[in-house]
């Protein structure tokens, strides 16, 4: 029954949100209430697999390798509850974020169409379907991305749907492939299809199309440069909502294909995995250290924290594939709460350009604070969640001797720290450059609907950071179902 | 656009689109055919009209008209999708009605013919809308 809550609340919400037209006040109410009913939801999904296992629901009634079969494991219910925890917190600071006029064009409609995609993409357990809710994503962050219809959106909106529908396109001839070669997409089935005859006939070909179709979506080293070219041109508030939840659908498809098919990694996925890690933690880190915009700032990093994700599956043991996980939500809370701030500096100032602003810790010394935990964060200091992540990553790097691409992901923590020190020092500690003057028509006064959810970022990454040793614990049981994909193919094969 | 022979034959047309439409719809659930494509046959036979005649006289109205449609579909969408999950715990779950007719034949009336309806009902209100905000755009030039 719950299984497919998910789908099914966003679907209730999107027709609510027609039926009620251009009434600003409902569309957000009904909004928002969705958005926490979803959390709800996410919530009591969490609870139920803690408690009974992997839960499996056939829809229409038709058994597993023939019907479209539901799936919802740990690592599943763990990402559908940090990415509706921090879409309703988006949703929140969505209420005063965006303007008038995007909200009567129905923002939160295709919210909540984003939302149906992500969590179907978390919970198919059919290639095929997965691949409609990536397209149902790719879609309506399409029509996110344009809202409003300025020239800039429209241009980096064509960047970002071309770019993703190669993606599409690749993971679709893969699919094709597949299915050719065995006869099934059931996630389940062809995992004990791939494990029982000879993998590499059966898997390859299809893999690296796999691959870089979730590459692009993910953002990894040859493919990532549509995410710099689109993520600064909407609304800061849909900019973090994009950081939250797009990449990181990607990485887990990643995530789940390599450990239902690869089981055995061998040395060529396992140096591919590694070399692109390496490279995108490298080139993405290097790329935002030269940029002056917030948000090109923090788009970059993105892509160089994608890379300690993909490195931790790289690594391969179920310790790394658990602190990549938590590097993962880790990265979701932080790098959602560092935008919103960047959102509120942009509102205070009116501008992202670092060189433009300056002298808010003077000003507004709380602002000062919810930027220095995510922000610190996402550098890695400690108590802070991650530098529990990295320090996980790197403790799983050196247990499984990846001396070279450890010692490259501290280095790029070094530089990570550097960003975030440059946006410190430029927005807070420099005075405010002279010869520009702030625009007066912005509110003096930030609304406190907008400060409240990076308030609850904030902290969450401090309280994440601080009970880190009980989520590692979750995370593991996590991992441990992923390391054993019998688990998956019994939950799901299991005669109704 | 003003063409003598599709205003000639949109009198012809638009009738048999429908009917094919619906011929469409009916045997989609065990041959070729369903609400997806007869929902595109049926939107195409909708517009052929303005096409043909009154682009100006499309207005607000049908916009709203198309909207209500849309919805329409969608509700008997999620309805159908729900039905089976209240009774049978499944979501999606084929529930079957058997009519008698006059005695001698069943007819059986399911959740899926609900579902096909609701997706035809949702390409025509697609269709129509999209059509009548392009041809907006078209008239400001």
């Amino acid at each position: 029954m719950i299984t497919a809550l998910p789908i099914l609340i966003p679907l209730m919400v999107v027709i609510l949100l027609l039926m009620v037209g251009r009434k600003v006040y409902w569309l957000k109410l009904i909004g928002i209430s969705g958005a926490f009913l979803l959390f709800l939801a996410s919530l009591l999904i969490f609870y139920t697999v803690r408690q009974e296992g992997i839960l499996v629901s056939q829809a229409g009634g038709w058994p597993a390798p023939y019907g479209i079969t539901l799936v919802i494991d740990l690592l599943s219910a763990l990402m559908l509850l940090i990415s509706s925890f921090t879409a309703f917190l988006v949703g929140v600071y969505a209420l005063k974020g965006i303007d008038e006029k995007r909200h009567r064009f129905r923002f939160f409609l295709f919210f909540h169409t984003l939302m149906m995609g992500v969590g179907g993409a978390f919970i198919a357990g059919d290639i095929f379907n997965m691949y409609v809710w990536f397209e149902v994503m790719v879609m309506s962050s399409f029509v996110l991305i344009t809202l409003g219809s300025e020239k800039q959106q429209l241009e980096g909106g064509i960047k970002y749907v071309t770019m993703n529908l190669m993606g599409s396109f690749l993971f679709l001839a893969g699919i094709g492939l597949i299915y050719g070669k065995t006869g099934t997409l059931n996630l389940a089935d062809l995992s004990m299809t791939v494990r029982e005859s000879d993998q590499t006939f059966l898997m390859n070909s299809s893999f690296i199309l796999f691959f870089m179709g979730f590459g692009i979506k993910a953002a990894i080293f040859p493919f990532f440069f549509w995410l710099p070219s689109s993520y600064h041109t909407p609304p800061v508030t849909i900019t973090a909502l994009f950081a939250a939840l797009l990449t990181k659908v990607g990485v887990y498809g990643m995530i789940r294909f390599f450990t239902l098919y690869i089981t055995d990694i061998n040395p060529f996925w396992q140096n591919l995995l590694l070399v692109l890690a390496a490279l995108t933690m490298v080139i993405g880190v290097l790329t935002a250290a030269s940029q002056y915009d917030i948000r090109r700032i923090l788009s970059f990093h993105i892509i160089s924290q994608i890379g300690y994700m993909i490195m931790g599956l790289g690594f391969y043991s179920a310790f790394a594939l658990a602190a990549a996980l938590f590097f993962m939500m880790h990265n979701i809370l932080a790098k959602t709460g560092a935008f919103l701030v960047g959102g509120l500096i942009q509102e205070k100032t009116g501008s992202f350009q670092l060189k433009s602003i300056g002298g808010l810790f003077k000003e507004h010394p709380w602002l000062g604070l919810f930027f220095f935990l995510p922000a610190m964060a996402l550098a890695g200091v400690p108590p802070l969640s991650g530098f529990f992540g990295k320090f996980f990553l790197i403790k799983g790097g050196f247990e499984g001797q990846h001396f070279l691409t450890t010692a490259i992901a501290i280095w790029v923590s070094i530089v990570t720290m550097f960003s975030m020190i440059k946006i410190w020092n430029e927005a807070y500690w420099k005075p405010a450059p002279k010869d520009l003057h702030q625009p007066a028509s912005h509110p003096l006064r930030l609304k406190r609907t907008m400060i409240v959810p990076v308030a609850v970022l904030g902290f969450s990454t401090l309280l994440f950071g601080l009970s880190a040793g009980w989520f590692m614990e979750v995370l593991q049981e996590a991992a441990q179902v992923l390391k054993q994909p019998e688990l998956y193919i019994e939950a799901v094969l299991k005669p109704v | 656009m003003n063409s003598t022979i599709l205003k000639m034959a949109v009198g012809v047309l638009k009738p048999l689109f429908l009917l094919v439409s619906l011929w469409l719809l009916l045997r989609g659930h065990n041959e070729p055919g369903g609400g997806f494509i007869g929902g595109l046959i049926a939107g195409s036979a909708l517009i052929l009209r303005p096409l043909a005649y009154d682009l100006e006289r499309l207005s607000e109205k049908n916009k709203r008209q198309s909207r209500i449609v849309l919805r329409a579909g969608m509700i008997l969408i999620f309805s159908s999708a729900l039905l089976g999950l209240v009774s049978h715990n499944t979501l999606l779950k084929g529930l079957w009605l058997k009519v008698n007719l006059m005695g001698t034949q069943t007819l059986k009336v399911g959740t899926p013919l609900l579902f096909d309806m609701g997706i035809y009902l949702t390409v025509i209100g697609f269709i129509y809308f999209v059509f009548i905000s392009m041809m907006e755009e078209w008239q400001w030039k």
